[in-house]
């Protein structure tokens, strides 16, 4: 169990809670599609419906860049109920950060026709640079809101849910089909608005667990968002790996120790075919035929304990957006089909290679289509709607 | 010879072998056997008959031996009291027979007991088995040692017998007194559990009783043992349910009764679905926890080779999990896949093991997927083979899982969308009464039916010796179908009439009143089922239900399909010329099951070729479509062509738009099926033709992972002609009788002969079969994935490498393969190799003709393909360098074969 109060105020939370536990979710098989470069969210929407079978409780979508001319963070909140509202924006307030500004996210209307929680957007200014050394220790701004929303998160898991914390990216979740999210947030609205990437998630529809929306996807903590189907066996190594990094998982998933294991691992400064070893890991007897630098170079990483059980086991296909980079992969006996088209406007990333060409359909644009081998990682940047592939040894902080 | 005879004196003894070792790994059986002869029970002493020689079958350290724990040795002496032999009857003056015992092969079974005409057997528990070491660690666990330090096999069955039932004692059904009177079942319309349906959406099954048989498959259970379970199921009026090893050919009169099961090994020839009553998927059992089994090679004889349509005497393996079998990513897709396979009035069902983690959501996602009905499989239930870990490791109780399921599937409106048969642990009547209390609509007896066959539970079901011949083939005729499933009918006659008495002590009127009554009080002190089942009254009611989400998740009939989309429909069935129709899909303008639905319209018109254009990854493309020919423009969708029987397909590229739709195939396209030939000019993805059982398969590129897995070595005659059409709809005692005049052929033909010249007759059967050849290209977006032909079991595969790839494949190449071969050309690895697999660097004649045969026929499938650009260079390429230096391509193929499964050693 957790016993640190600061880290669960309305009960107590055990790893196994957070990675499920008895009314927690099975994650199941969802559908995924991503998509990097320049595009129109109209037609990724469109082609996204041929996913709605998989998965019928849930749907999201992230848009990256969608903030990008606010100059100031973007918190989407849920709360269970509006007069919790007031109580809740005390404690962002006890946080230190500012409320600009705040107002519905959703109509009136769509209240009365779902069992919705209150959905607002939240125009946060975090403290200054003093005050963030004084509250936590901490200068980055970023670094900031992903402390304290994720303490928020976990502090008020039965009330409320920031599920979007981003500076320049919106994420926009509901517990039902993407129609329901693209009416309820009117996501139409955003179609002639700059962003240059999408994730789009549709829930495989297992959860008892509706309360606060803790399923759907893609799954935000400040910068980073990510998509994830299939079940880890590996959860509770994951989720502990992160745990001693001091890393919180802030909705408990499997799903979401992914996301967070790609940012450590990206932040770190771990070559993309590094994360991938340590993620995806290969068959012992891959390692036998690697070269003697490479074997060497991977009996390192496989040396520190901490990377040894961030192992993704079980099926997976999982794509993570860390800043500018989009970065998908599966698990390495391939339990989930994982499909790539590009070209030199797009990267297209999705569950299924109907979805992927769907997407191309829908955009006029030719792609060049593979299924990426199993447990190998693909990546992308993407700065102002260019997008280009990145290299196997590409670092992040190159 | 009169005077003769009256000179030979006979003397009888009865001894007992020397322990075959010595020391403290001389464990001796957990059994001692004990005859009395005259001295010792006057009038009941043992007199040498035999009956027990003929009894008794058990020798686990000499299988191949014919006497078991008992053998009769005859020793003739002349008048000077010299040994003579038998043959000089003449000579002969002194008989001295000798009844030689070895106690250390007795399991307990009591046949030889229940056999001896003078009941002169007697079995005790060996102390010197028995009687070791402390409570703490007493004689199971230090036998366990000593049986790992001595290299034993771990496997038992049956059950671990270790401590009672939960369902023994602690529980107490309610009794209706003041509030609401009890009723009378025997002269008023009172407690009826009579015309229920299992299944309640649109595909129902009658059944005249609550409950049911379990899943045993044809092989664990000798041919009798199935016979005599099928006929009580047909006599009782419930379905039966067969298994993962499909059912005999004679066996196929009574096909309407049967629902088939799909394990993880997929086994059986899969044809001549429709005239099944459905296909329950086996998702886990409580044994094995899904682990799937393993039937040795000594097992898999001809006439198991001939049903489950692979090689004879090959280990089998019923594998792990992938994403076309056990993923939750699957249930729906399977569910749409057998819907569109067997129609909307066959029944499809899922079979789960009660874990402990997320049963409830587990439950949820089956109802959701749209299964008719679920089977949970709770602890205490029993099998065939399980390692000791795994009976030990058993699913929790059958009334707390029963509860949750319910619990479940009522709080998301779900509960009266889907049957639960509830089983593992049921004891007697008033077990399956508390179940059905705790929400279950059927219970299943399994060990119970077996106790009526014989079943003592002895623990050596797995040995395949039997004595009663319920588990053993060879001692199957010690079993009279016709006899024994009267017994059965008796047993559960007698249940069910214990179960009505108690419905109307109730108060109750019928079967609706019993379900989730909950009229029960636990007063034990299981905590668990304390909390859940010992503290005041049950809500009436869950909390919350979401119903409207229920109707959202039920695939759509194909009457309703039709009936929403009637214009659009016919609009297109205007074009049908003569046999021929073509589809424009307009790539996201018709749906799959729409397609399939409209397909199946035309193939009912007539229409026998069919063209699909414009695809875009619509899935069950094909399946359940009785035509000739389908071609399609586009992307095939996942679960396509699944069950595909004597239908050419054709899958090409669509370059019509400016974003190419290339022919490719998603997962799982093509499983289980017998197709002439399916020619995909693109890539396939996982697990592409898994389970196929006969056919050509042709793709002009790469797989994903797991291609091939489990494929079969043909479809043996036996199933192209199976006259099952004649018993649709037939009364039950026609049915009855042709299966007991099969039984009597069959039993002709055992008698004459010995038991493995009996299977030869059956080896026969299987020359003529063709075994399913799949031909990969290889493109240059990818090489073939790993796992390729796993667990294959007859089939043979080639990847020509078209396109030169340094590493044309993935790791664990054949992993698990028992029979088969693959052919790939290109540089692999030992380290890529699988396990039970080794590779040939050199062809033979063989070889080379069989790859030039697959060769010109790739070539000419796929040479006239506009697939792309580089992909055509390099077939071309590939082409030219094969018509002038045809030795030059042979040279570079290796063959990957398993290591005779003869050899391996037996996990046993």
């Amino acid at each position: 169990m957790i016993e640190d109060k600061e880290y669960s105020a309305s009960r107590n939370l055990s790893v196994n809670d957070f990675s499920g536990g008895a009314l927690g979710l099975p994650k199941g098989a969802c559908g995924l599609l991503a998509v990097a470069g320049d595009f129109k969210l109209s037609a990724l929407l469109k082609a996204a419906r041929c996913l709605q079978y998989r998965g019928r409780t849930g749907a999201g979508v992230t848009l990256k860049s969608l903030y990008r001319d606010t100059n100031f963070f973007n918190f989407h909140i849920m709360f269970r109920s509006a007069d919790k509202i007031a109580e809740l924006e005390q404690v962002l307030i006890t946080m230190g950060l500012r409320i600009l500004e705040k107002k519905d996210m959703v109509q009136r209307k769509y209240y009365y026709e779902y069992d919705l929680p209150v959905i607002m957007h939240y125009s946060i200014i975090p403290p200054s640079p003093e005050e963030m050394m004084f509250r936590e220790k901490i200068r980055d701004e970023s670094m900031y809101i992903k402390r304290v929303v994720a303490r928020f998160n976990r502090m008020y898991i039965d009330d409320a849910r920031i599920f979007s914390s981003s500076k320049y990216n919106g994420t926009f979740l509901t517990a039902f089909e993407l129609q329901d999210t693209i009416d309820i947030y009117d996501l139409h609205q955003y179609e002639d608005r700059f962003y240059d990437a999408c994730l789009i998630h549709l829930r495989w529809p297992t959860s008892q667990g509706r309360g606060l929306w803790w399923g759907p996807q893609p799954i935000s903590l400040g910068e980073v968002a990510g998509v994830h189907n299939g079940h880890l066996s590996s959860d509770m190594a994951n989720a502990r790996a992160l745990e001693q990094l001091e890393i919180m998982l802030t909705v408990g998933t499997d799903s979401e120790a992914i996301f967070l294991s790609v940012e450590y691992l990206l932040r770190s400064g771990y070559s993309l075919e590094e994360i991938e070893w340590i993620i995806c890991r290969k068959f012992p007897q891959e390692v036998k035929l690697m070269a003697q630098e490479k074997q060497e170079q991977y009996a390192k990483l496989m040396d520190d304990p901490l990377l040894f059980r961030m192992k993704m086991s079980g099926p997976a296909t999982a794509i993570t957006l860390v800043d500018d980079v989009l970065v998908g992969f599966t698990d390495r006996d391939h339990l989930r089909s994982f499909s790539v088209g590009v070209n030199d406007k797009i990267a297209l990333l999705g569950s299924e290679q109907r979805a992927v060409i769907s997407a191309a359909y829908f955009m006029h644009e030719e792609l060049k289509m593979f299924d990426p081998e199993a447990g190998r990682i693909v990546g992308f940047t993407v700065k102002n709607k260019a997008v280009s592939k990145l290299d196997y040894g590409w670092k992040k902080n190159d | 010879m009169t005077d003769m005879k009256r000179d030979v004196v006979f003397k009888r003894q009865i001894k007992y072998t020397e322990p075959a070792s010595r020391g403290v790994y001389a464990q001796g059986a957990k059994y001692w056997v004990k005859v009395t002869d005259e001295i010792e029970e006057p009038g009941r002493g043992c007199v040498h008959c035999g009956t027990c020689v003929e009894a008794c079958t058990h020798n686990l350290t000499n299988p191949a031996s014919p006497d078991g724990v008992f053998s009769m040795e005859e020793v003739c002496y002349d008048a000077d009291g010299n040994r003579v032999r038998a043959e000089d009857a003449d000579k002969v003056r002194l008989i001295e027979k000798i009844l030689w015992i070895n106690p250390d092969e007795c399991c307990n079974c009591k046949r030889c007991v229940k056999m001896c005409p003078q009941r002169a057997i007697k079995v005790y528990e060996n102390p010197d088995y028995h009687d070791i070491g402390v409570t703490l660690t007493g004689h199971e666990e230090i036998n366990n040692i000593l049986n790992r330090a001595a290299g034993k096999s771990s496997i038992s069955s049956a059950h671990l017998g270790r401590g009672k039932s939960k369902l023994y004692t602690d529980w107490l059904i309610d009794a209706a007194e003041i509030l609401s009177p009890t009723r009378d079942h025997m002269n008023e319309y009172a407690g009826q559990m009579r015309s229920m349906t299992l299944g309640k959406r649109i595909a129902r099954f009658k059944c005249d009783v609550p409950i049911m048989d379990v899943h045993q498959s044809y092989g664990s259970n000798s041919h009798e043992a199935v016979l005599a379970r099928m006929m009580a199921c047909v006599k009782l009026g419930r379905p039966f349910f067969t298994g993962e090893g499909y059912i005999h050919p004679d066996m196929m009169p009574a096909a309407s009764h049967c629902i088939l099961q799909f394990g993880s090994g997929g086994f059986g020839p899969w044809v001549e679905l429709d005239k099944f009553a459905g296909i329950s998927m086996k998702y886990g059992q409580d044994a094995k926890k899904g682990k799937g089994g393993r039937l040795q090679d000594k097992k898999n004889d001809y006439e198991i080779a001939l049903l489950r349509c692979v090689e004879a005497l090959r280990h089998l393996s019923s594998p792990n999990p992938q994403h076309l079998q056990y993923s939750i990513e699957e249930l729906p897709m399977r569910v749409e896949s057998l819907r569109a396979l067997l129609g909307d009035k066959k029944l499809i069902g899922a079979d789960v093991y009660g874990t402990a983690w997320n049963f409830p959501e587990i439950c949820v996602a089956i109802a959701k997927a749209g299964f008719d009905y679920i089977t949970i499989k709770a602890g205490d239930g029993s099998t065939g083979a399980a390692h000791l870990v795994d009976l030990q490791n058993r699913g929790l109780n059958i009334i707390y899982l029963t509860h949750k399921a319910d619990l479940a599937l009522r709080s998301e409106g779900l509960r009266e969308q889907i049957s639960i048969i509830a089983e593992g642990g049921v004891m007697d009547s008033f077990g399956a009464m508390l179940t059905m209390l705790a929400g279950a609509d059927f219970v299943g007896l399994g060990m119970r039916t077996l106790h009526v066959l014989g079943c003592t539970l002895c623990q050596r079901c797995h040995t395949g010796q039997c004595a009663w011949g319920i588990t053993s083939r060879k001692y199957g005729h010690r079993i009279d179908p016709a006899t024994a499933s009267d017994g059965i009918v008796r047993m559960i006659k007698s249940f069910h009439e214990d179960m009505e008495g108690m419905a109307a002590g109730l108060g109750m009127s019928n079967h609706a009143d019993v379900i989730g009554a909950r009229r029960f009080r636990y007063h034990g002190n299981d905590p668990l089922l304390f909390e859940t089942f010992g503290r005041g009254e049950t809500p009436k009611q869950v909390a919350h239900v979401d119903v409207r989400e229920r109707t959202k998740k039920i695939f759509k009939s194909r009457e309703v399909s039709y009936a929403e989309n009637t214009e659009k429909f016919e609009k297109i069935l205007q074009n049908i010329d003569g046999e021929n129709l073509k589809i424009d899909v307009g790539f996201d303008q018709i749906e799959s099951m729409q397609l399939n639905h409209l397909m199946k319209e035309a193939a009912d018109r007539g229409v026998k070729k069919f063209y699909l254009d414009n695809v875009m990854g619509q899935r069950t493309i094909g399946t359940g479509i009785k035509c000739d020919e389908i071609t399609v423009r586009g992307l095939v969708g996942n679960h396509s062509f699944a069950f595909a029987r004597d239908v050419k397909i054709n899958v090409i590229p669509n370059h019509s738009t400016i974003t190419t739709v290339p022919a490719n195939a998603q997962v799982g396209v093509a499983n289980t099926s017998n197709p002439s030939e399916i020619n995909i000019a693109g890539d396939v993805s996982d697990l592409f033709a898994a389970y196929a059982i006969s056919g050509t398969f042709r793709v002009a590129k790469s797989g994903g992972v797991r291609n091939l897995l489990l494929m079969k070595a043909g479809l043996p005659d036996e199933w192209k002609k199976t006259d099952a059409d004649k018993y649709v709809g037939a009364d039950k005692n026609v049915i009855l009788n042709e299966l007991v005049r099969r039984y009597q052929k069959r039993k002709a033909r055992r008698v004459k002969t010995t038991w493995g010249d009996f299977l030869k007759a059956f080896e026969q059967k299987l020359h003529n079969r063709k075994p399913p050849v799949a031909v990969y290209g290889l493109g240059h977006e990818k090489g073939m994935g790993d796992y390729f032909m796993e667990y294959a079991q007859g089939g043979i595969g080639v990847v020509l490498n078209v396109v030169n790839r340094e590493n044309p494949i993935g790791y664990y190449v054949c992993s698990g393969m028992t029979a088969g071969a693959a052919y790939i050309r290109g540089n692999i690895a030992e380290e890529q190799l699988g396990v039970g697999v080794r590779k040939i660097d050199y062809l033979t004649m063989a070889d080379t003709e069989f790859l030039k045969e697959q060769i010109d026929a790739f070539l000419d499938t796929f040479s006239g393909v506009d697939i792309d650009p580089e992909y055509n260079d390099s077939l071309k390429a590939f082409k030219a360098r094969y018509e002038a230096e045809p030795n030059s391509v042979f040279g570079g193929f290796c063959k990957v074969i398993p290591i005779s499964s003869l050899t391996t050693e037996s996990n046993e």
